[in-house]
């Protein structure tokens, strides 16, 4: 019997399966590597709310200022949701009777809290401030996208350490005069930012205790 | 003699006592490690120590016959034994592996999800005032042993989460004080008590029928047969000074209702001992803050006073150098007592007396400065008293006007009564005292009321009993039996916060809101009418003492329409808003009080008190001391206190016998053994401590421990924390007990005793392989390095030196070969690192040891403002305590008459931190203001850091700590965290941040009002001196901590960092502290410290 002799196209196959057997892990702890990083998990992430509120409609359309509802923001480390309260301010005359508002309208006349579900979520370690970065002129848009545009709020920025030290090492790309924060899509004059960090005196720190405490 | 030469005298002296040339004659001495033959009536008196040699610092007894931890052992432990071990916990070291390797294969997956999905719930309707995310002051109050407090209280989105002094107060700050900044210092019982409002074993409906549940509905159901019986009604309630309870019980007393009062820590003998000197109970208020020299007979003044606080700070203002007595000068403090105290601790000049003696030591004093015989008693001879008392007299006679005198709790009237006209001889009253009337003149004492209340019950004569708060069938004196006498009344009603060991023999339990839930009215020590607010809905239902009292008349009023009803009464109805906002209602302080003495014959002496100081066996004084982590028991279930080493013996979790040095060497008894001290036929088993210079033949009792129904913290029926001495407290030595016996058992007991911990002073004096004795090497060690750490001088000193300087400049870098090269290290400057440069911000403290009195406000405050967790007394003893202020307390001198220096250490935030050079993940590292910054999320838990911290101010956590307040039950718990401080987890090192979140926050603050144009300045500027505020600072009594900005060179911080007498610790090691101490200034008789100076020639 003669002895069997693999085809000659075997020894490309053979490169091609070494090159498969060596090339997968990379390829899998690649994979993997990307899919853990904020950008793939945190990024677009969309959770439904017990009440379909839409931004694109109040705060695009109809052009509501952002602190008519978050009206801490430029006082607290909160950019409180509203409570009931603000939302009936409308809507005891306007829309009153749609089924869409039934937990609001519910909320208001039993005093039981709508429960929201948070969207831009940093870790508990983390103590980010509002009104640091609203009176010092960063735009809201600058951390949470065109909400102008959003029928369902979505995150739209990575809000990683990194993401924030980038800002935090060179806040002028950032900066606005003060009267646009809550503008949407709103682009800076050149040299605004240089103008705006001077005259706000704007040095942000990047000291572990600056976030972390 | 070289130290090393005095250890061994002193050892000697150890091995025969009573063979010094003080000591008795030497025929027939007991030996001292014999177990103790007790009572034979001619038992020879316990020997004397010989005069010990004077040593430097030292922090306990053990340490000076080079036994402490980090003395024995070739290397000189860094770190007691244990604190190195795996944790002691359910994970052993195999299954941790096994854990490990499934968590490496599941790390991956584990990230490919978001964190807890998290709710944002807003209020349906947000108040007016409320801002979601931001603290809010209010002003409330609280009242502890019949005496008010006014506080300060943070919430935080509704929930109370720290206590403070209210500084609007004017009794607790004292009023605007120049140079002083206006603040309301908190005691630690107070700023803990906010733990109980959280507690998850607080009681939670009624029981009815000894026990069974019951409801509100049902205790309600109750009432009218209970109002049907008034006049056979009996309330017994706990001191309170409250106008609407006055009230009330005024009503509830016209409809014949009998009224008894019983506290177990009682200040009635001071009320009784006026009542003698001038015929009605008066209250004396010393103005430590107009007094040149003070006195004490066996009180604590900054503890166990009720307006200790006030007195404190007082007493800090005239400590100052410029202070309030003028520039230059300071006041001089002689404490005569029993027990070492922090009064004690703080005078200049101390003697240690059986507190039975404080009778003939008034007589004589009273004697000498108004004229008159002194007693016949032979400790008024023995030399030591003789001279203390010539020197105290002379100093009085030179400083009428201009001293006080004050007797302590547990003197009897007759002392108070004699140390009234003592004051009235030193001309007091007007200058440096205040008598004001007495409120509740009318009442019996605390003691004949519970007496005579027992009495009736016993006869049957109570058919229904009301207890308003209280744990008489804890507390109430053991001859009495309280217990038998509750089991024979039909109807008993006990209103606590805790189902305790009275709720459990009482027909009827009912909780009681805490006074962070319900209105209320208190007075604080001068009179004055504190409102309290609630601030909080009641957790668990419940009614307050006010309450309960309004149904059992029948109305059911409310907590707020009551104390507005009383305010009406006072008729200050249009001042409601305004007064429930300051917490108090100006000018309502008692009125002071003119005075004439009437005559009164002091008492004989009895001949305990004729005898000389020496006592035997059988003839021992036993005195009662207040718990500084219960109070009288009451705090019992509170982690934070148990866990707060006390002042002087830093013991934590636990209750003991203070017995002196000599004492102890005489009775054969040893630290950390069991002990039997025996009264009359009652006696209790409990552990020693010995203690330097507390008086000889008196034995300390510390009350509040051995709970039988406490709760989860404080003890159950199976497991006690401390030991029952009420046990042994009886009518006839309630304060003070004579004729005790105390022998040894023998069994060996260890205490949780954290003094040697954390000690700065390991490791020092050479390596063992250079010099062979190890024990030699670390004494003469410590004798070289202590007084760098500790820094004394005296006011003499600092008025006749004027270049004297605690720290030379720089002078351990003053190598003008490297000047200008510290940033070069390789060319020979002082650091091998690069010098900082700092442009903003440069935080910093200083911490007066000469006004520290170290009360343990500030680390109970650190506790509460950074969520530090509690680690019990297991782990306690394996040196994993987590308290970031550690206050190490110093003895020096002769083990007899010590001197004491307390000081508090947290991080010292250096420069140059040795710590931060060797994380290998860079989670500690340095600010640009000088912070030295802990991020927990980065630390990976190797331990470097703390291994390298000079100070030995980190703290690890070597098991989850905060485990326990995931469980559904302790959910309530997790109220009380503080927001802005992240909960640390296992496996991660922290310390203190000069809370970090209060500068973060004030800072944001500051610049978001400036940028919007609601404040004035400039982002860069400094901000104003005192608006942030460190927890520790806010708290501390004396002002004694002052944090700031050293850019500022006006702020109070930059001022006392240039001060003389500020140094820092380990300057050699070139950390550059940011944390700066101010040398302890003494002030003693300059006669009397040269002749007991020449006395030890």
């Amino acid at each position: 019997m003669s002895r069997f002799i693999f085809p000659e196209w075997t020894e490309t196959l053979k490169r091609w399966i070494n090159l498969l057997v060596l090339g997968a892990p990379v390829y899998l702890v690649a994979l993997v590597a990307y899919g853990v990083t904020p950008e793939a998990i945190r990024i677009g992430y969309q959770p439904d709310q017990p009440v379909p509120y839409s931004h694109a409609l109040h705060a695009g359309e109809l052009g509501l200022d952002c602190r008519y509802c978050h009206s801490t923001v430029e006082r607290a480390g909160k950019a409180a949701v509203p409570p009931a309260a603000t939302c009936m301010n409308c809507h005891s005359t306007v829309k009153k009777d749609s089924d869409l508002l039934l937990p609001v309208r519910q909320a208001f006349a039993e005093d039981e809290p709508v429960h929201w579900t948070r969207v831009h979520d940093l870790p508990d370690y983390v103590y980010f401030n509002h009104s640091a970065h609203v009176n010092a002129a960063v735009g809201c848009e600058s951390c949470h996208g065109r909400i102008d545009q959003m029928v369902k709020v979505y995150q739209a920025k990575p809000l990683t350490m990194e993401w924030c030290l980038g800002c935090h090492r060179d806040p002028t790309p950032f900066l606005r005069n003060p009267e646009n924060v809550t503008k949407m899509g709103y682009q800076p004059q050149p040299g605004e930012g240089d103008e705006v960090r001077k005259k706000n005196g704007v040095n942000p720190p990047t000291n572990c205790s600056t976030c972390h405490r | 003699m070289s130290q090393d030469e005095e250890l061994h005298a002193m050892d000697a002296d150890r091995l025969e006592p009573g063979a010094g040339p003080d000591g008795p004659d030497g025929d027939d001495h007991p030996e001292h490690d014999d177990e103790h033959d007790d009572e034979h009536d001619d038992a020879p008196p316990l020997a004397d120590l010989a005069p010990t040699p004077i040593h430097g610092y030292w922090k306990s007894l053990r340490e000076l016959e080079g036994k402490a931890a980090f003395q024995v052992g070739r290397t000189g432990h860094e770190f007691p034994a244990g604190s190195d071990q795996p944790p002691r916990d359910p994970l052993s070291r195999r299954n941790f592996f096994h854990l490990m390797g499934a968590s490496m294969a599941l790390a991956g997956v584990g990230a490919c999800r978001r964190y807890e999905k998290e709710e944002i719930v807003p209020l349906a309707r947000r108040p007016e005032d409320q801002t979601p995310g931001v603290t809010q002051q209010y002003a409330t109050a609280c009242e502890l042993g019949g005496v008010g407090h006014a506080l300060l209280a943070t919430s935080f989105e509704g929930r109370p989460i720290k206590l403070d002094g209210n500084p609007e107060h004017p009794f607790a700050s004292g009023g605007v004080v120049p140079g002083t900044e206006r603040r309301a210092g908190c005691s630690a019982f107070v700023q803990a008590a906010i733990l109980h409002l959280y507690d998850p074993d607080r009681s939670q409906n009624p029981t009815a029928d000894h026990g069974t549940g019951s409801s509100m509905d049902a205790f309600r159901a109750a009432l009218p047969q209970l109002r049907a019986g008034l006049a056979q009604t009996v309330i017994l309630s706990e001191a309170s000074s409250s106008p609407t309870l006055r009230a009330l019980r005024t009503r509830l007393i016209g409809q014949g209702v009998r009224w008894f009062e019983y506290e177990p820590l009682s200040w009635d003998n001071e009320r009784a001992g006026t009542r003698q000197a001038f015929g009605r109970p008066l209250r004396p208020i010393a103005r430590l803050d107009r007094a040149q020299t003070i006195v004490t007979l066996d009180c604590d003044l900054f503890l166990e006073h009720p307006a200790a606080m006030r007195y404190s700070r007082d007493f800090a203002r005239s400590r100052r150098q410029n202070g309030s007595l003028g520039i230059g000068k300071m006041n001089r403090l002689w404490a005569i007592e029993s027990v070492f105290t922090n009064t004690g601790a703080m005078a200049d000049h101390r003697l240690a007396l059986r507190a039975e003696l404080g009778l003939p030591l008034a007589i004589a004093l009273d004697a000498r400065l108004s004229g008159g015989t002194a007693p016949a008693a032979e400790f008024l001879q023995e030399p030591k008293v003789e001279k203390f008392l010539r020197f105290l007299v002379e100093e009085l006679k030179a400083n009428r006007g201009k001293a006080v005198v004050i007797a302590g709790r547990r003197q009897p009237p007759e002392v108070h009564a004699l140390v009234a006209r003592i004051n009235q001889a030193l001309g007091a009253p007007g200058a440096t005292l205040d008598y004001v009337e007495d409120p509740d003149g009318d009442r019996p004492s605390h003691l004949r009321a519970i007496t005579e209340l027992t009495r009736a019950m016993t006869a049957g004569h109570v058919g229904a009993l009301i207890m308003l708060g209280g744990n008489p069938v804890y507390d109430a004196p053991a001859d009495l039996d309280f217990a038998a006498a509750l089991g024979k009344v039909k109807t008993s009603i006990h209103l606590h916060e805790y189902r305790n060991e009275t709720s459990l023999a009482s027909s009827w339990h009912v909780p009681r809101t805490h006074f962070l839930e319900a209105w209320g009215d208190v007075r604080t020590w001068d009179g004055t009418v504190t409102l309290a607010q609630p601030l909080i809905a009641p957790l668990y239902g419940g009614l307050s003492a006010i309450e309960l009292l309004s149904l059992l008349l029948g109305e059911e009023k409310g907590g707020e329409e009551l104390v507005r009803q009383t305010h009406k009464e006072l008729g200050l109805e249009a001042g409601w808003k305004q007064n429930v906002h300051d917490g108090f209602v100006a000018g309502t302080e008692l009125a002071a009080a003119a005075v004439t003495p009437v005559a009164f014959q002091a008492p004989p002496l009895t001949a305990g008190q004729q005898a000389g100081s020496l006592r035997t066996n059988g003839e021992l004084e036993v005195v009662f001391v207040q718990s500084s982590f219960t109070y009288d028991g009451r705090f019992a279930n509170n982690a934070w206190l148990w866990e707060t080493p006390d002042f002087l013996t830093k013991v934590t979790w636990d209750n003991y016998a203070l017995v002196g040095a000599s004492t102890a060497l005489g009775l054969g008894l040893d630290n950390d053994t069991l002990i039997k001290v025996k009264i009359g036929d009652r006696e209790v088993e409990l552990p020693c401590y010995t203690i330097p210079g507390q008086a000889k033949g008196s034995i300390g009792l510390v009350l509040g421990g051995g709970r039988t129904a406490a709760g989860r913290v404080g003890g159950n029926e199976h497991r006690r924390v401390g030991w029952d001495t009420y046990k042994v407290r009886t009518t006839a030595g309630w304060d003070v007990a004579s004729k005790a016996t105390v022998t040894s058992t023998g069994k060996a007991y260890t205490l949780a005793n954290i003094q040697e911990h954390w000690d700065i002073r390991t490791g020092i004096g050479g390596r063992p392989e250079i010099h062979r004795d190890a024990t030699h090497v670390n004494a003469e060690g410590l004798a070289e390095r202590l007084p760098e750490l500790i820094r004394e001088t005296t006011q003499r000193t600092l008025n006749d030196d004027r270049k004297w300087r605690a720290e030379e400049p720089e002078d351990f870098f003053n190598d003008p070969e490297n000047a200008g090269n510290t940033d070069r290290p390789h060319e020979g400057g002082y650091s091998l690192f690069k010098e900082k440069d700092y442009q903003g911000h440069r935080w910093a403290m200083a911490i007066d040891l000469s006004t520290c009195t170290g009360c343990n406000a500030c680390s109970v405050a650190c506790q509460a403002e950074n969520n530090i967790p509690v680690v019990g007394r297991n782990e306690v003893m394996n040196n994993r305590e987590m308290s970031w202020i550690r206050i190490d307390r110093y003895f020096s001198g002769s083990i007899e008459d010590p001197q004491v220096v307390h000081q508090p250490i947290a991080c010292q935030h250096c420069e140059q931190a040795p710590c931060e050079q060797v994380c290998p993940v860079g989670a500690t590292t340095h600010s640009d203001e000088g912070l030295n910054d802990m991020a927990y999320n980065r630390c990976i838990g190797t331990r470097y850091c703390a291994n390298n911290c000079p100070y030995k101010v980190r703290r690890f956590n070597f098991l989850d700590w905060n485990k326990e307040w995931r469980d559904a039950r302790n959910k309530v718990r997790r109220l009380l965290f503080n927001p802005e401080v992240t909960v640390r987890m296992r496996g991660v090192m922290e310390k203190c941040t000069f809370c970090v979140q209060r500068i973060q926050n004030a800072k944001i603050r500051a610049k978001a009002q400036i940028r919007s144009g609601q404040r004035p300045g400039s982002v860069s500027a400094v901000l104003p001196d005192g608006e942030i505020e460190t927890a520790c600072q806010q708290a501390c009594p004396t002002e004694a901590i002052v944090f700031g900005d050293l850019a500022d060179k006006d702020s109070r911080v930059a001022r006392l960092h240039e001060d003389r007498r500020s140094y820092a610790l380990l300057p050699e090691t070139y950390t550059k502290p940011r944390n700066r101490f101010l040398a302890r200034v003494r002030n003693p008789n300059p006669e009397f410290a040269a002749a007991l100076q020449g006395g030890h020639e």
